[in-house]
């Protein structure tokens, strides 16, 4: 379970605070002994979102790129998640207006985040609004759902408040914070 | 806020960006591509309806 700590962070290696892009760097010890440079960065910004920025995280790809599917080791997987939060609030005191994303698009992730925001939500709760989204379906009146042209669900997000009580087997789609 | 935590921040912000002010070879540019999100909103109507939705909670829960 992750605990956020904003008074236990890695030191940034270097970094850019703007709206266009924010991004920054650290060194994370592995567990192999090995020193893995992650980046974290908002890449997100999406013409018909441009309040929603998401906020990723992992090592570099070849192609400059990060990695946010890739599996770590971290020595300390806290200190590794405080940093990228601090970084998101900091990047917020900045941007008041923004809100920051978290894409729960894999079982993995989603639990992670999930149990991170439950672990700490006292401690995130002095700082952030947490909102977290869900995907749903329209039922039509003739009892089918409302399909895209293929046929396929037409599936839309939903923003909520967190509930606090649904547990890591009934997870979001896609968590949200900004600054309170 | 705390305002240990706020020097944190500021700290945090300076280090940041002294380190970037001191030179860098690789861009920071390169990220990932869109996320859940951005796949799901298909107009400017849904991300009008999600942004308002977004704001009523926020609003309520601020």
């Amino acid at each position: 379970m992750i605990k956020i700590n904003f008074e236990n962070t890695y030191d940034p290696l270097r970094g850019e605070i703007n709206k266009q892009l924010s991004a920054m760097e650290f060194y994370s010890p592995q567990q192999t002994g090995s020193l893995e440079l992650i980046r974290v960065s908002k890449p997100h910004w999406d013409k018909l979102l441009p309040y929603v920025y998401n906020l990723a995280m992992g090592p570099l790809k070849p192609n400059g790129e990060i990695d946010d599917a890739v599996r770590l080791k971290h020595t300390n997987s806290n200190k590794v998640f405080s940093t990228a939060i601090l970084f998101a609030l900091a990047f917020l005191t900045e941007y008041r207006e923004l809100t920051i994303g978290l894409d729960g698009s894999d079982d993995i992730r989603a639990t992670l985040y999930h149990s991170m925001f439950v672990a700490n939500k006292e401690h995130l709760n002095e700082y952030f609004v947490t909102i977290n989204v869900d995907w749903y379906v329209k039922l039509l009146r003739n009892q089918d759902i409302e399909r895209k042209s293929d046929g396929s669900p037409f599936f839309k997000p939903r923003p909520e408040e967190f509930d606090y009580t649904r547990s890591r087997h009934d997870l979001y789609r896609y968590y949200m914070f900004e600054l309170k | 806020m705390n305002p240990h935590v706020q020097h944190k921040i500021e700290q945090f912000k300076k280090m940041a960006t002294e380190k970037k002010v001191a030179g860098t070879t690789v861009s920071l540019e390169k990220t990932t591509g869109p996320d859940a999100l951005s796949m799901a909103i298909h107009s400017q109507k849904d991300a009008d309806t999600f942004m308002a939705e977004l704001k009523a909670i926020t609003k309520r829960t601020k």
